[in-house]
């Protein structure tokens, strides 16, 4: 198991950050700037298949903040997690001696 | 100028009210005076409910008279964080969106607080949804009442300020990734996110089902542990509130920490800090081993990645729960929500679930971590209040000039508690030395259900010092 620590990352890093999200990897293929993180284009096909799109002229102007987020989450995506791991979806809610019973 | 009553803890009035001395109607009266003379220089409340506390309190003061005296906060003033329902009283979630929205339902916690004796006075200001700007929701930002021009953190923003400039001894937060602890912190008050489950969530505004907790604000540990008692245990109508049985919190309430094993992490909690706070938090150690507990060295080796993951988690959920408002009053909304909001919907699904996965690996890190010690006593936020954001500021998470090393900041210290659902409290533990005099904290986390622990050291802590004490400059 091993993780990236994010403090060691420069602006450059987290901006350059490799997408392997589906939807946003196929819109980002027709980007100009792939390296740059997701794109306008990769938005626009993302945005076609959701059930509210958002309106076209919100994508430049939260495309910043996506690039942001998406670098930020790039040290938990490159988590290695072994097999075994199953999501911990939410907090069983039992007491330290519960599982003595 | 502080009117003598009103500085007072709840523990304090309590005692005073329940001999006869003093009237909850005295009381409702006085803070209801402090709060018109100080509130708007703080902006703390939406609402006061001023007719509506003082029937109660003429109501509890009969009650008490005739013998029938509920417990320790009956006839005590209280105010939740305007994110809790309450029937027939506005609650508007801090937000444009749902500014008229009176609720026909009560919240559990609520209504456990009325049934106790606890009178409401009001509602507090937060950030909207408990995930704004703090600046451009409907209702203007509260401001810190040690540095008016700082802000008391948020999301509880109005409970942190409101508890600290004394207009009310008791609040109750929401804390998704922090958000009862960061204002605890910034306000030098009492926070404490019980473990998930402890405390029911019905009837308050959704912001990440997996995540959200609600709990006691107040400035003293006595206090925050009445307030527990009360409003602590199962409820039908959240799924996931607990069985487990609800100790009495008062009763365990002693100064002793000998042999008390404090698990303090080798990295990931206190590097960020500042200098200031690692040296307060470390000296608020010290304070406890001197007096015989014992420092055990401990590591949750992905603590670092906590922020991030849990912010994933929030966003992805609250993105989901807002689909339609965000569909439908987008301009109503603060325009830090809905950028948020916005760039959520492009969370990829995978991004979501390896949170989750990264949530497993947390969960049996600090399990691990409470096998050697318990409790660990680590930094809350990394650094004092900051100066309030301007508009333009708030208007968005990315902000001209700022270099994106700076989302580390997000609280993963305090996140952890979420994602793992360990309960953590914070509380003041020293000020700055640099003017403005504001606030530092520490943060003491538990396993499971070890409430009642943590609240005895924090106990513990404040019969040995008076940070708690001090009042702020209004």
């Amino acid at each position: 198991m091993t993780k990236r620590d994010p403090k060691h990352l420069t602006r450059r890093q987290l901006l350059g950050g490799a997408v392997t999200a589906p939807l946003l990897l196929a819109g980002c293929s027709t980007g100009p700037n792939p390296g740059e993180g997701p794109t306008v284009a990769a938005l626009e096909y993302a945005n076609s298949l959701l059930d509210h799109p958002l309106p076209a002229e919100r994508l430049p102007a939260i495309l910043p903040a996506v690039r942001m987020n998406h670098a930020f989450f790039r040290a938990v995506r490159e988590l290695e997690i072994p097999d075994l791991v199953e999501p911990g979806v939410m907090f069983v809610a039992r007491g330290p001696e519960a599982g003595e019973d | 100028m502080i009117p003598e009553l009103c500085r007072l803890s709840a523990r304090r009035l309590s005692e005073r009210i329940r001999t006869g001395g003093l009237s909850p109607v005295e009381v409702v009266e006085a803070h209801l005076a402090h709060i018109e003379a100080t509130d708007p220089a703080i902006n703390s409340f939406i609402t006061v409910t001023a007719d509506h506390a003082l029937a109660r309190a003429r109501e509890a003061e009969a009650e008490i008279a005739a013998g029938n005296w509920r417990g320790p906060l009956h006839g005590i003033p209280y105010a939740p964080k305007d994110i809790l329902a309450t029937a027939g009283i506005l609650t508007t979630n801090g937000s444009r969106a749902t500014a008229d929205w009176v609720p026909d339902y009560e919240s559990t916690i609520t209504a456990r607080l009325n049934d106790a004796g606890a009178i409401l006075i009001g509602k507090l200001n937060l950030l909207e949804f408990a995930m704004g700007s703090g600046v451009l929701s409907g209702f203007g930002p509260a401001r810190n009442p040690w540095a008016t021009d700082y802000t008391p953190s948020g999301s509880s923003s109005g409970s942190g300020a409101a508890l600290a400039a004394r207009l009310t001894p008791l609040s109750i937060g929401t804390d998704t990734g922090g958000s009862i602890r960061g204002p605890a912190a910034a306000c030098g008050v009492v926070g404490l996110k019980q473990t998930y489950g402890r405390v029911s969530r019905f009837g308050v505004t959704t912001l990440s089902w997996t995540l959200d907790h609600a709990g006691p604000m107040t400035r003293t540990a006595w206090d925050a542990a009445a307030m527990l008692g009360a409003i602590a245990g199962p409820d039908p109508r959240d799924p996931t509130a607990a069985e487990e049985p609800v100790p009495d919190y008062l009763a365990g309430l002693t100064p002793d920490v000998a042999g008390l094993r404090i698990g303090v992490p080798v990295s990931g909690f206190f590097e960020a800090a500042t200098d200031e706070v690692q040296a307060a938090v470390h000296a608020a150690i010290a304070l406890l081993t001197a007096d015989g507990a014992e420092i055990v060295e401990v590591e949750v080796p992905h603590a670092e990645l906590a922020g991030s993951a849990g912010w994933i988690v929030a966003m992805a959920e609250a993105a989901t729960f807002h689909e339609k408002r965000l569909a439908e009053q987008p301009e109503d909304l603060d325009p830090l929500v809905r950028e948020r909001l916005e760039v959520a919907r492009f969370y990829p699904a995978t991004d979501y679930i390896k949170a989750l996965r990264l949530r497993t690996l947390l969960q049996q890190e600090m399990a691990e971590v409470f096998r050697s010690c318990d409790v660990m006593i680590v930094p809350s936020s990394l650094f004092p209040a900051d100066p309030l954001r301007s508009e333009a500021a708030a208007m968005s998470d990315v902000r001209a000039g700022t270099d994106p090393d700076a989302l580390d900041s997000r609280p993963g210290n305090t996140f952890i508690g979420n994602m793992t659902g360990y309960p953590g409290l914070t509380m003041g533990c020293g000020f700055t030395a640099e003017a403005p005099k504001r606030p530092l904290a520490l943060q003491i986390y538990g396993p499971p259900f070890s409430e009642g622990r943590l609240l005895q050291v924090a106990h513990a802590y404040q019969e040995r010092t008076a940070w708690h004490e001090e009042l702020p400059p209004i």
